[in-house]
Parts: C-alpha cells; structure tokens; sequence
C-alpha cells in the first residue's frame, strides 16, 4: 500500500497541498465475554481504511474510505483538498507544521506470545476460569461478568515530509466485574489488566485468584457504610492519582487545549504548581504499557514528556502543529482513534512518578481523613482546572488508624488546590489501563496511574 | 461495490453452503461530514465514508458474530469465514434460542431521513458552524475556541435465514460547541449540545447565544461552600444522563443477568406518580427512529413507567427469548451521535428513543415555587453508577434558588444522593422537550438531594 500512499501525497502536493500526510490502518480483534457461566459474545473485527489529510492555507481536509482502489484514493485526495480549501476562505491565518526529519523505518512491535496463534480453546478456558473463580467465592454473588481482548494494528504512513512508516501495536486484556446482593442492597467488585502484550499477559495470571479477589471485593462492599462528606485529608491511591493526572492535569497540558485558550494552564510554564514532591509525565515509550505507542498518528516516535518536575511546571504534549505554534518540539502525542478519526493530541501513559513514602507511613500520620481507593470514572476539565474523581470504595481514617470501609463517593476540588497540598508521596508505582476520549468521542488506549499520594480534597457520597 | 441487500444476500449464501443454521447479516454503508471550529474558524474539515457488514451466525446453540469493512466483494467470504471459524470454537450458549423470526412490517416512521441534511455542501456546513461563531462573539469577552457540527447519512439492510428484510435509510446531525468568557485571569465555559435528524431543525444563532451566556454565567460563578438538602433542578442534556438508570434497570439483558434493582418489580412503584416513561421506535424526529429495531424487528411506542409504575421491559431477541417475552423492536447497534462502525458489534438491548413524559409547568414556573434549591445547568459529567444507583457528580455551572428566584452563581460543588430513591422523589417535570443521544425529555426536579462544597 505504500506506493499507493506515495501516490496520493503526490498528488496532494500537485493539487497545492501545504503538507499532506496518509495513513493506512488494518484492524484485527477479537472479544470474549462471557455472563453468569455461558458465553454472551465471541467476536471478530476486521476493518481497514485510509486517512488523508491535506492542509491548505490554514484549514485542514481530511477525507477517509473503506474503499481501497487507486481511484477512490485519488478521489479522496482530490476531497480532502477541496475540504481545506473551503475552510481556508475562513481563516487568518497559515498553519505551520513542525517539519521533521524523513523517517523512512518499519517496526514491529516486541511481544513474546501472538495472541493469533493460540487456539481458541485456550482463550476461552481462561474467560471461563475468571467466570467459575467468581461464583465459587460467594454464594452471594449474582452476576459475573467477565472479558478477554486481543487486538493488532497495522499501519502504513507516508507524509510530504517524505517520512515512510510502517508499524503495529498489539493489545491484550482481560477484566472481570461481580455483583453481590444481600437483602436489597447491590455492590459491585472489579478489576482489569492489559498493555501491549501479547497472550503471555493471560499465561502469567492465575484466573482463579484474580476472579476470586473481584468476587470477594463486591461481597465485602455489602458491609459499607456512607462516606464522610466535606473537605478532608485524603489518600488517594494510584488509580485516583492517575485520574488527577491524566484528566485535569493531562487534558490541559495537550497543547492543542493550550492554543485554543482553553487550558486553565497556558501560562503555567515554569511556574509553581504543585508540592515539591510532585513529578508527573506522559510516557508513551514504556515497554508494555497499554497506553505505548512506536509513532504517534503523524509518524513522530512516542516519548517522554515533562509535564511537572518537582512541583514546577514543564510543559505541554504535542502534535506536529501545536508544536511549530509554540515554538517546541513535537512529543508523539498527535493521536487519532482510528481511520475515519482526526489527529488530535492525546496523551499516552499519563502518571505521577513515586517517591519514597510507605502507605502504612501516610496513615499513621493522618489523624483524620479517608484513604480513597480505586477509580471508576473522572472527567476532564481543562478550561477551569476542575478536578472530579468517583471511587469505588475507601476506608476512614481516625487517629492514624485505617477503621471502616465506606461506599463509593466522588472527590472534587481544584486540581491547583489538591497538588499544592501533596504532603506524602509513596513508593508503590502502578499504571492502570482505560480508554481515553476527546469531548466524549474519539476513543484511544491510554494508562493512567502513579503512587499513593495524600492531600486535601473534598469527598462526598451517599 | 453491490446494494447493500445483494452484499447481505451474498453473505447469507455463503454462510449457509458452509452448512449453519441461522445466520444475520447487517450491511451498512455510511457517509459522515464535520467540520470542526478551533479559535473561532474552521481548522478541520472531513468527509468520511464506510461500508461494513457484521455477520451472525448460529450453530444450534453455538454463536459467533464477525464484522469487517467491505473494502472489495472478496471480504465477504473472509468475514463469512471468520463467522464460521468462530462458531465452530465457540461454547454452546444454552440461553440462545433463535434469530427473529419474519413479522409483517407496516406503518410509517416520519422525519428519520431529510435530503436537504444529505444534500448540503460542505460550503454550507461550514457556514451554518460560523453562524455559531458569530453569535458567540457578539458578547463582549467570549470567544468560541471549539466546535463541532457533524452530519451524517447512512443506509442499513439487515437480513436473515428466517426471512427478516428491513431496510433504513436515515440522517443524523449533531452539534456540539463550546464558549469561553474572560475576564483578567478568570475564565468560564459554557457548552450546548443539540441532535436532530435535520440541518434545518437547529437553531445556530441561538446556540450561539446560549453559549455565551452560560460561558458568562460561569465566569460569575463562586466555589459553593457549605452543604445543603433541598430540591435540583437539572437542565435535560444533564437530566439524560441521571435517567440513564432507568435504561439500565429497564434493559432485559440487565434483568436475565441479574444485574437489574428492578427484577421482579412489573407492576411495583419505581418511582413517583409525576414520572411517566415510555420508548417509542417511531417518535417524529427521533435520533434512533426506524419501522425496525437493528435486528428488524419492528419498533412501537410502550409505556415502561406510568405514573411512577412500572409497567414493561424493553427487550431485544436475545433477551426476549429468554424470559419468554416478544421483542420489542429494542436491538440496536446505532449510534445516536455518530453511525460509523456500527455494524462491528452486535445489537444490544438498548432504547430506541426514551421519551420522559413533559410536566404542565416551564422551567421558569418551576423556579419560581422552589424555596430552596439548585438549578443545575452542567455537571462535569452526569454520571450514576447503574447497579447501586449512587451519584455524586460535580457542579461545573449552577444557580442557587432562593425563595423562586436565581440568584448565586455556582460551581466545584458535588451533587450527590441515589438516583433510584431519587426516582421515588420526582418533585417537578417540565413543559420544555428536548433530544439527547436517545433520550426525550424535559428539565426535571429532584426534592432530596444533597449540594456539598
């Protein structure tokens, strides 16, 4: 397909394209699930598509097809043009893209295991194994739902650049969710694991004790009590952490939030935000996470970027044009769902890096406070810095004791506010997978994560 | 490339030489235009188109779905193949039963497909999008930094063994846009989100102005401090998103599995008399509206819950089969705000178009007999957990009400309370309708919730 991409930028060129760039995608998945001991869904995906964008005196077309012949491409280059030019009657002015080196490279990408080549019966022994650990762990669980995801992206990118890359990104996960019932009352355990792995991630779990602890986690939610409401001291746990890093602090520091005036930290460069004990980065190199990538959707490698280095703040992610607009270089942040999406910037592994604190250590010296743990959902705010939270559960803490476990509440306050009163950092490091939108659309793979970190912010819950 | 039914017709020969019983096929092709506002001008515009068929198949109890773009007619027999490879490995389900079986299809469904949507240039889309723009930036301080007006028209045949044939053609637009106001360093966002199945059904001037107004309303609003028990008022785009519960608990996949608060509640109060709900299929307008659900089986109006009694289900064939009910017309795999991609995943039980029934009163009137109170206009997200029914959801923009009247301005507050007590404590609904993704419904008023800041 490479010729026929060169062709199409070629073309683009021809026409008056600025800078174009094409992208082919092949997609191959397949999902397990699997409900209260009988399989629900066993499926395959197979899509492929072109992506070709052109920009013209400063707008943007982009055109995409599932149809692959050489006139359709030409077809779609020719849209994608006339796209640009009609939005370029509006503009003021010119986009500069950050011109790059030619990359000419092919990548594959290092997995010890194809998930391709294992059969069927193994992959769905190990759904079921999650689904019977389950039920056999409390006769009061009534639901089990469980999941296994394989998925391979192949992709092919040529730009006016003259940049030619060829790579693919492998994601293997699993998940269960139980939910207990006892005399009116429904709770919920939970738990996932993936990266960019392949089937080794499944060889090296022991299903039964992974579906066994989500069993004995919703069971011991019926006992919870309601959460304290208020402004308190609060450990948050890794996935929390995570969720403050990639959602507040994440979603503003994309520079494409930051050009448009809607990051509450556009001006943030080098100032003090945070306590010195927090760094926070977004790391799409790191081998096997579920958020790595080898090139973003513009061809740049993935890297490591600073966002907080010891409570000042660093800088942002970018795309290849955020990056000419500010003057930096581009990070490989420039990210698009899939064929028929737009690049915007996205993060990649998102996290707060740890420090040398002991949990135990955190709450002893928290004389009263909650410890908040297990994210099930955030959003973001980059415009005004807002910070919401919902865990899953947590326990309170009185005079440096852990005490009662409490039922899922939300955290919320000032991002700003929250990092400036970090006072303990912890040792413990983890990244938790998830997808990530973009003003509730354009879905990627993403991790978030960090330590246990302790702060004031305000909870609240039924 | 074929029409979509010989494409559908193709797969089902191929899929029964191979000797299975049942077998689905789903073929859509779709075209979806945007055009994205970034600082106030057009930044992006595209054009996308897909064709893709997802495929069933059964073998007794065995199933397997397989799904892919139809880039040539030669992926046919690979998804058709895949189908079978799966089939063949899978575990039997012992809950499955049957594909639907053929029904006689009639009526008419109004307003699901509008040439004018199909027809417009992407000239016109760009302009109706900065029509947006101009209408912000009248007010001093705001600028529209994102946007987003998206079309899309698309046709679907589904077809299986047993004799089942619907075809649909239908349009969809969606518009979502964002104002920012300042004023030195403080800055506040207001955000609008409309759907229709018709470009000329949406109002650009006054979403527009709508935006800067609730930018500007945010920018005046203070951290509320203090905690108060009393009445929320919740404007519908939000609303939609608490009564998303009542999808979940309604859904008979959540039923069979267990995971539903209302098993075995048919004709228990679920909620209050002033809350009444029903899912129409052919509801004039309606984002999700066709003669048949996505697996063709045709769509009616039911009433789920009147006057707080619950009175039905919604069910798709899987789940109907089940609990020995008829589907009804609730098998879906469109999207209410865009349709690409469809045709990878299988229908799932889900509302067509959920109409909360309108109360007597406007919004204003409502406000007005409210001692003490919220009117919530955004949460940062409305989100309830669907098995507990427990939220507690951040205010990003919401006025005090005192003594039926607005008056403070506030924000970084949570809302919190169960949505399913709440649904048992419905203080007011309102005249006002409006369309969200697959909901219909007006402002509405919960007594009993609990404002934290």
């Amino acid at each position: 397909m490479i010729d026929e991409l060169q062709k199409t930028i070629a073309l683009a060129q021809k026409l008056g394209g600025e800078f174009a760039d094409a992208r082919f995608e092949t997609q191959k998945a397949k999902q397990i699930n699997v409900v209260n001991g009988s399989i629900r869904t066993f499926s395959s995906i197979q899509r492929s598509g072109i992506a070709i964008r052109v920009n013209y005196k400063g707008a943007w077309g982009l055109a995409s097809t599932t149809t692959l012949t050489s006139d359709a491409l030409k077809a779609a280059v020719r849209n994608a043009f006339k796209l640009a030019k009609t939005g370029s009657t509006y503009s003021k002015e010119k986009i500069r893209i950050c011109e790059t080196a030619s990359l000419k490279r092919k990548s594959t990408v290092k997995i010890k295991i194809n998930p391709e080549n294992i059969d069927t019966t193994e992959k769905l022994d190990f759904v079921f194994s999650l689904d019977e650990a389950q039920k056999t762990t409390d006769k009061r669980i009534v639901n089990r739902t469980s999941y296994y995801v394989e998925s391979t992206k192949n992709f092919e990118l040529v730009n006016s650049f003259g940049s030619q890359l060829e790579w693919n990104e492998t994601r293997t996960s699993f998940s269960a969710m139980s939910i207990a019932f006892e005399s009116g009352k429904r709770e919920l355990g939970s738990d996932n694991k993936g990266g960019t792995v392949g089937f080794e991630l499944i060889k090296e779990t022991d299903p039964h004790v992974f579906g066994a602890n989500v069993a004995k986690e919703a069971v011991e939610m019926l006992s919870a009590t309601k959460p304290p409401n208020g402004l308190m001291t609060v450990i948050v746990d890794p996935e929390i952490a995570g969720v403050l890093a990639h959602e507040v602090m994440g979603h503003a520091s994309e520079a494409d939030e930051v050009i448009r005036h809607r990051s509450f930290l556009s001006d943030a460069i080098g100032k003090k935000v945070a306590s010195n004990l927090v760094t926070m980065v977004d790391n799409g190199t790191i081998a096997g996470a579920y958020g790595s990538i080898p090139f973003d959707s513009e061809g740049t490698p993935s890297s490591r970027a600073v966002i907080i280095e010891k409570g000042i703040y660093k800088g942002f992610m970018h795309s290849l044009e955020t990056a000419a607009a500010l003057n930096s270089a581009p990070t490989g942040n420039g990210r698009a769902q899939d064929y028929n999406r737009r690049v915007w910037v996205r993060m990649t592994n998102t996290f707060f890096e740890p420090e040398n604190w002991k949990l135990e250590e955190m709450i002893s010296g928290t004389k009263e406070g909650l410890l908040a743990l297990k994210a099930i959902s955030g959003m973001e705010d980059p415009v005004g810095g807002g910070f919401q939270v919902r865990a899953l559960k947590g326990y309170t803490i009185k005079n440096g004791e852990k005490k009662d476990l409490v039922r899922g509440f939300s955290l919320t306050g000032k991002a700003l506010d929250i990092l400036k009163t970090v006072d303990a950092v912890g040792k413990e490091f983890q990244l938790s997978l998830g997808g990530c939108g973009k003003g509730e659309e354009d879905w990627i793979p993403v991790t978030t994560g960090g330590p246990y970190m302790r702060a004031k912010i305000i909870a609240g819950g039924e | 490339m074929q029409e979509l039914d010989s494409l559908a017709s193709l797969a089902l020969k191929k899929g029964e030489k191979k000797g299975v019983e049942q077998i689905e096929a789903f073929v859509l092709r779709s075209r979806i235009r945007s055009v994205y506002i970034e600082g106030s001008s057009p930044r992006l515009a595209d054009d996308k188109s897909e064709t893709g068929l997802g495929l069933k198949l059964c073998l007794g109890k065995r199933v397997g779905f397989a799904s892919g773009t139809l880039n040539n007619e030669k992926n046919v027999e690979e998804i058709v193949n895949e189908a079978v490879s799966i089939t063949r490995t899978s575990k039997e389900d012992p809950y499955f039963k049957s594909l639907p079986n053929a029904e006689e299809i009639c009526g008419e469904v109004k307003d699901v497909f509008c040439k004018e949507t199909e027809r417009i240039t992407t000239k016109e889309i760009v302009a109706k999008a900065m029509g947006v723009v101009k209408a912000a930036e009248k007010t001093k301080n705001v600028k529209v930094p994102l946007g987003l007006l998206r079309l899309a028209n698309y046709s679907l045949h589904v077809t299986n063994s047993l004799g089942v044939r619907f075809d649909h053609k239908g349009t969809m637009v969606f518009a979502h846009f964002t104002a920012k106001a300042t004023n030195g360093g403080k800055a506040g966002e207001g955000v609008e989100k409309e759907w229709s199945t018709r470009i000329a059904a949406i109002d650009f001037e006054r979403i527009g102005e709508s935006i800067a107004e609730k930018a500007l309303a945010t920018l005046k609003a203070e951290t509320f401090k203090g905690k108060f028990k009393g009445i929320s008022l919740i404007d519908p785009v939000e609303a939609s998103g608490l009564l998303s519960v009542i999808e979940f608990a309604t859904s008979s996949e959540q039923v069979n599995k267990r995971r539903s608060p209302w098993i075995n509640k048919l004709g228990a109060e679920v909620a209050n008399k002033e809350l009444t709900v029903e899912d129409d299929g052919r509801y004039l307008g309606g984002i999700r509206s066709a003669l048949a659900d996505d697996e063709g089986v045709k769509t009616s109006r039911k009433t789920i819950i009147e006057k707080g009694v619950l009175k039905s289900y919604i069910y798709d064939s899987y789940n109907a089969n089940i609990a020995g009910a008829k589907a009804s017309g609730n098998g879906f795999r469109r999207g209410t705000r865009s349709i690409e991609g469809a045709f990878t995943r299988p229908a799932i039980c889900a509302y067509s178009n959920m109409i909360v029934e309108p109360g007597k009163k406007s919004p204003e009137e409502i406000i007005s007999q409210i001692d003490k109170g919220v009117f919530v206009e955004a949460f940062a997200t409305p989100e309830v957990h669907p098995v507990t029914g427990g939220f507690s959801c951040e205010v990003r923009n919401a006025t005090l009400i005192e003594k039926g009247q607005l008056t403070k301005h506030v924000k970084h507050a949570l809302l919190t309370g169960n949505m399913y007590d709440q649904l048992k404590n419905v203080a007011y609904v309102g005249n006002d309708v409006k369309i969200v993704d697959s909901f219909v419904l007006p402002t509405i008023a919960f007594e009993g919730t609990t404002l934290v800041g």
